[in-house]
């Protein structure tokens, strides 16, 4: 599976437990790397994008954009500190795509790999 | 159909309106019942037993306000005066003293501002319904050739009575809007007050799990990721205490400010009057009255627009020195003019209204002088005394035949208008810089409340690290105790999930706010 966040705590965090489930993760921190991994990433079956990559950076909507732009076949899931009314995550949730809200409990992750 | 607090505003309004009304009413009747013919003693009377009636009832004490009550009472009063004045126009004219009849429409030009609740058109359409009936007054004396005994510059002095009047019905309406504005803004930072609370026993309980977590991660393996979380969760709680416990600030300089362009707009507004009524009196005192007279207004005229002037230059450096200086100075300048133009009176063989510049300038000072006690009081004291005074000195009471029965009573009316509008003034003062605060510790709380929004935020990837931290631990040790971990991060994503439902406004709230506030000022 895909995850990319900016957070790179989380992202160790995510990617080892999500390794524990038997699901290796690529983990990436923005667009930019996502674009330097396109062939792994492309593999993928599922990609968790944290909305917000940091400031003046790509969004995780912009990276879902590219992803769909390059036939990434697998489930998209928004992954998101924000609250819903912020405007990015407004964006996101306006592409019909699911958000789910930081922080989301293990058995959910385990849920969306499975 | 009107929110509470604006129903609560009209309510009290609507009261103060009819109070006024009553008390002048009482004040009317009570004055010249004794001084004027029988004929008129039913009216008089009437007069005396509504205001009365008025003031015990609106005076007293009410456990709720109804708005319509206080409107009904001022429909009634002066649907009922707007019908008796044409009937005392021409009893007077038949009695061939019509100047008797012109002091009434008036009172009720000028006053029309205070008493009119609710909207600004409702009170400009009967102002103009008893100019209109000032000006029948002229019309019906030539209709029945007692012209002559028209009092001097009828019916234009009538018409110069609106001046003042469209200025205090302009303010009474912005007083009106700051009422209902205030009430918002006390609302509005009362809620976002409401949140500190809430956020110091959030902080508090954050501050006490994140003490259980550290302590307890030091029993897991691989726990540096998660130990920078913590780190990272500590560091946004001591942020998110900093914004609950900071006090609010409010600009005084802003304060100064305001308080320095109310005294100038004072000024302004006295000058602008003075110079408008002096130069529009000068031609009919020029035809009337002589050269002396239409000189000395004009000059007055003159010297009102150079400070005019002057306050307009200054307008972006307002100065509450400057503009009590140019108040006063002009203040004493008026006095002084209207005080002298009476003389002439005394050698036109015609009646007249005495006191006129008296009775406009003690409306326009409640209009303009700034601050009840420091200024406005005595100033409108020592403009009503001068003109008592001059009807004594002057010998005005053995002219019986040529001015009023009510004079100097009239006088004594319009200055109980003048200090209602100097009251009113006072009120829109204070409450506009009780505005003024609330509108700074608002801007504040918005502020802090947006900061929360991005702090809110920023607990939650630290969370999450944490979240997934523990859950690997738990896969890959299965033996191990994690059970006070879990439970402490279960408390920690609680307390995030309560502070996501804390209702803040958002960017675009706060500035609809602003833009109201700005809309409404």
């Amino acid at each position: 599976m895909l995850l990319i966040d900016d957070d790179d705590d989380l992202r160790d965090a995510v990617s080892d437990l999500l390794a524990l489930f038997g699901a290796p993760c690529l983990a990436l921190p923005s667009l930019e790397a996502l674009t330097a991994a396109a062939g792994a990433a492309m593999r993928c079956k599922l990609a968790i994008l944290d909305v917000n990559l940091g400031d003046g950076q790509p969004s995780g909507v912009d990276a879902y954009e590219w992803l769909r732009a390059h036939g990434f076949p697998g489930r998209i899931v928004f992954l998101t500190g924000h609250a819903v009314s912020h405007p990015a995550v407004a964006r996101a949730a306006s592409l019909g795509v699911q958000v789910l809200a930081k922080p989301i409990e293990s058995a959910q992750l385990r849920a969306l790999v499975t | 159909m009107l929110a509470p607090p604006d129903r609560d505003v009209y309510a009290v309004e609507a009261y103060a309106s009819a109070t006024l009304l009553a008390i002048l009413m009482f004040l009317w009747g009570a004055v010249t019942l004794p001084l004027v013919p029988p004929v008129f003693h039913v009216l008089d009377l009437s007069h005396v037993a509504i205001g009365l009636a008025g003031i015990l009832y609106f005076v007293g004490p009410h456990r709720r306000r109804r708005a319509w009550i206080g409107y009904a009472y001022c429909a009634f009063v002066i649907v009922h005066t707007l019908i008796a004045l044409p009937w005392t126009t021409v009893v007077w004219s038949a009695a061939r003293r019509p100047f008797e009849a012109v002091t009434v429409p008036q009172v009720a030009i000028v006053s029309m501002a205070l008493i009119v609740p609710r909207s600004l058109l409702i009170g400009l359409v009967v102002m103009l319904l008893f100019m209109a009936e000032g000006v029948f007054v002229t019309v019906w004396a030539r209709h029945v050739g007692v012209a002559d005994l028209l009092p001097v510059g009828e019916p234009y002095v009538t018409i110069y009575f609106a001046f003042p009047a469209v200025t205090l019905l302009l303010l009474r309406d912005q007083r009106r809007r700051l009422a209902r504005r205030h009430v918002r803004l006390l609302a509005e930072t009362a809620a976002l007050r409401r949140l500190g609370p809430v956020l110091r026993r959030v902080r508090d309980e954050l501050v006490a799990q994140l003490a259980v977590v550290s302590r307890e991660l030091e029993t897991v393996a691989d726990r540096r990721s998660m130990t920078r979380a913590v780190g990272r969760l500590t560091d946004v709680n001591e942020r998110l205490g900093g914004l609950v416990d900071a006090p609010v600030q409010i600009d005084p300089e802003r304060e100064r400010t305001f308080i320095a362009e109310d005294v100038q707009r004072g000024a302004l507004v006295l000058a602008l009057i003075v110079a408008v009524m002096a130069l529009a009196w000068s031609p009919i005192a020029w035809m009337r009255l002589g050269t002396d007279v239409a000189l000395r207004s004009t000059a007055l005229g003159l010297v009102a627009l150079g400070v005019l002037v002057v306050i307009v230059a200054t307008w972006r450096r307002p100065s509450e020195l400057r503009g009590r200086v140019a108040l006063l100075f002009l203040f004493a300048v008026t006095l002084t003019v209207i005080s002298v133009d009476q003389v002439p009176y005394l050698h036109v063989n015609r009646p007249f209204t005495p006191f006129l510049g008296h009775k406009i300038l003690v409306v326009t000072l409640g209009i303009a002088a700034a601050g009840w006690s420091s200024m406005g009081l005595p100033l409108i004291v020592a403009t009503t005394v001068d003109a008592v005074a001059l009807y004594y000195i002057l010998g005005f009471a053995a002219l019986k035949d040529r001015i009023e029965l009510v004079e100097p009573w009239a006088m004594i009316i319009f200055a109980v208008v003048g200090l209602v509008a100097l009251a009113m003034r006072d009120q829109r003062r204070v409450a506009s810089l009780v505005v003024l605060r609330e509108e700074s510790a608002a801007t504040e709380l918005h502020r802090r409340a947006t900061m929360l929004l991005a702090l809110r935020d920023q607990l939650n990837s630290p969370l999450q690290t944490l979240v997934a931290g523990e859950a690997r631990a738990t896969v890959a040790a299965r033996d191990a105790d994690v059970a006070a971990l879990r439970d402490g991060i279960a408390r920690l994503v609680a307390l995030s999930r309560e502070l996501s439902q804390i209702e803040v406004p958002s960017e675009a709230q706060v500035a609809t706010l602003h833009e109201r506030s700005l809309t409404e000022g």
